[in-house]
């Protein structure tokens, strides 16, 4: 190893500064904390084998996030297989937050500026709990397309699904999630 | 709609449609900036 010419040379020491980033987003996306530690050292020890393939036109965290994205789309893909579907324990919650004439149950609260309230480490905080509440394969789905970026095509072709499920999805994590926020990160931003 | 514009552009009649009614529902535009805020929060877990 130590005579190895590379141009790209990366000390595992290097790689391994970007292990607390990769541990956040594979909990946040595999939801199991031992299973996260082991992938994330898979991901650590893959990328020390091929830093030849990093050519350096990317950052480095970068490549290590689309290595770990692979990684844990495996892992739901095995894990998705292994588990039969949960009942899904959102519906009730889904369905309260309509009233009978499909209108909202009670009025949205307003965002001043979105662009502030991210930076607040409470709404980041208040973000992540939420995530964690909602039915896994939902909050699965919607971590690869918010945090990793995958477009939907994508997501159809690595988890098997069809456009219009993966739009349900989406579309009840974002619902879920901003209920479960009314409750703690949008109410510090309410006017008034 | 306010969901599937986060994933794929809409096509030009349903974003017309949207932003006619994003003009009088407030209910409907605070949804808006919340999915706004809840994607900028998301981005964040990548820094």
């Amino acid at each position: 190893m130590q005579g190895h010419v590379n141009p790209v040379a990366i000390e595992f020491e290097t790689l391994a500064t970007h292990r607390a980033y990769l541990l956040r987003v594979a909990r946040l996306e595999l939801r199991d904390e031992h299973l996260a530690e082991d992938c994330v050292s898979d991901v650590l020890t893959h990328a020390f084998e091929r830093r030849e393939t990093f050519r350096g036109d990317s950052s480095l965290r970068t490549w290590l996030t689309t290595i770990l994205k692979n990684r844990c789309i495996d892992l739901l893909r095995k894990q998705w297989r292994e588990q039969p579907l949960e009942p899904a324990p959102g519906e009730q919650e889904f369905d309260n937050l309509f009233d009978e004439t499909g209108h909202y149950a009670e009025m949205p609260s307003h965002v001043r500026d979105p662009a502030e309230l991210c930076q607040e480490e409470g709404f980041l905080a208040a973000v992540q709990h939420c995530i964690d509440r909602l039915p896994k394969r939902i909050g699965q789905v919607f971590v690869l397309r918010e945090v990793f970026g995958s477009e939907t095509k994508e997501l159809c072709k690595d988890l098997g699904m069809t456009t219009s499920n993966v739009w349900v999805q989406l579309y009840r994590a974002r619902m879920m999630l901003r209920s479960c926020l009314e409750k703690t990160g949008f109410g510090h931003a309410r006017a008034g | 709609m306010l969901s599937q514009r986060q994933d794929e552009p809409l096509p030009w009649r349903q974003r017309l449609m949207l932003r006619l009614h994003l003009a009088y529902c407030t209910a409907c535009t605070n949804v808006s900036r919340q999915f706004e805020a809840l994607r900028r929060a998301m981005q964040r877990f990548r820094e």
